[in-house]
């Protein structure tokens, strides 16, 4: 398995790796604090489920690692963490199947690119706080 | 009139979050649950809601055994059930009407679209309560 192959991993042209979906964008607005809540939500959620696919690796447990990549998938692709929600749907579809080894790869991709967009999440949510207190 | 009570039962905090407050923002009276069988408890109480918005993927029960469950427990009322998932097999949508949903919604989630489905799923609810208080007149 290439897993790399097909999945861009490229900071945009300003170097943050995570931007708000228009989508989001438009229903965040009309509704006070959504888009915080929102972010800090899949912050700690996927924090944790990052963590319990690390130790489905370490137990070998195919199925708790393809059901945790799923639902990473899912709020990362609804948040606009285009890259990590590539990554996990390559991790869904291959759980039952790939060696571990390349699996092993894939969820330390996983880690390293959600920490990204948990950076980029943070350095966001940041900026607007401090654009609300000029 | 009392606002419309939707069961949203979804196991992911992100969607729990987004979706729950959508529907409040929209007027409807929101119950979180978070797998199959707490859905299943709500619907199936005497006064349950009339709309469900059912993840597909979740524990204990998943979206699909949820509708077949409503389907065929003989409940005295009409539950309008939209499935919600992110699978993106083919084939998913007709397991999904075919398992008794009424309509279905793939992840990412649209607002615009979600709250139009929710309010065709009113409209149909209300029309079935309607023809159902006739019958009952005219018998």
């Amino acid at each position: 398995m290439h897993h790399q192959d097909n999945v861009k991993v490229e900071p945009m042209s300003n170097g943050i790796c995570w931007t708000v979906p228009p989508e989001l964008m438009e229903v965040a607005s009309d509704i006070p604090d959504l888009l915080e809540e929102l972010v800090c939500t899949f912050r700690s959620d996927s924090s944790l489920r990052m963590e319990s696919m690390q130790l489905a690796v370490r137990e070998s447990d195919r199925n708790v690692l393809r059901s945790q990549a799923h639902t990473v998938r899912g709020s990362a692709r609804q948040l606009g963490a285009k890259v990590v929600a590539d990554l996990c749907q390559q991790l869904e579809s291959s759980a039952l199947s790939a060696p571990w080894p390349d699996l092993r790869q894939l969820v330390e991709s996983v880690a390293v690119h959600l920490g990204a967009t948990h950076r980029a999440m943070a350095t966001y949510m940041n900026g607007i706080e401090a654009e609300a207190e000029r | 009139m009392n606002p419309v009570r939707v069961l949203l039962a979804e196991d992911d905090r992100v969607y729990q979050v987004m979706i729950a407050r959508l529907l409040r923002s929209w007027g409807y009276e929101t119950t979180v649950v978070a797998d199959g069988e707490q859905a299943w408890q709500h619907l199936s109480s005497r006064r349950g809601p009339r709309l469900a918005v059912l993840d597909w993927v979740m524990p204990h029960a998943d979206g699909l055994e949820v509708c077949r469950r409503v389907r065929n427990s003989g409940l005295p009322h009409y539950v309008y059930i939209i499935m919600l998932t992110s699978r993106t097999e083919p084939h998913d949508p007709f397991s999904a009407f075919d398992a008794g949903a009424d309509d279905y919604i793939a992840k990412p989630v649209n607002a615009a679209e979600l709250k139009t489905r929710l309010e065709t799923g009113r409209e149909i609810i209300e029309t079935r309560d309607r023809i159902a208080q006739l019958r009952e007149g005219s018998a």
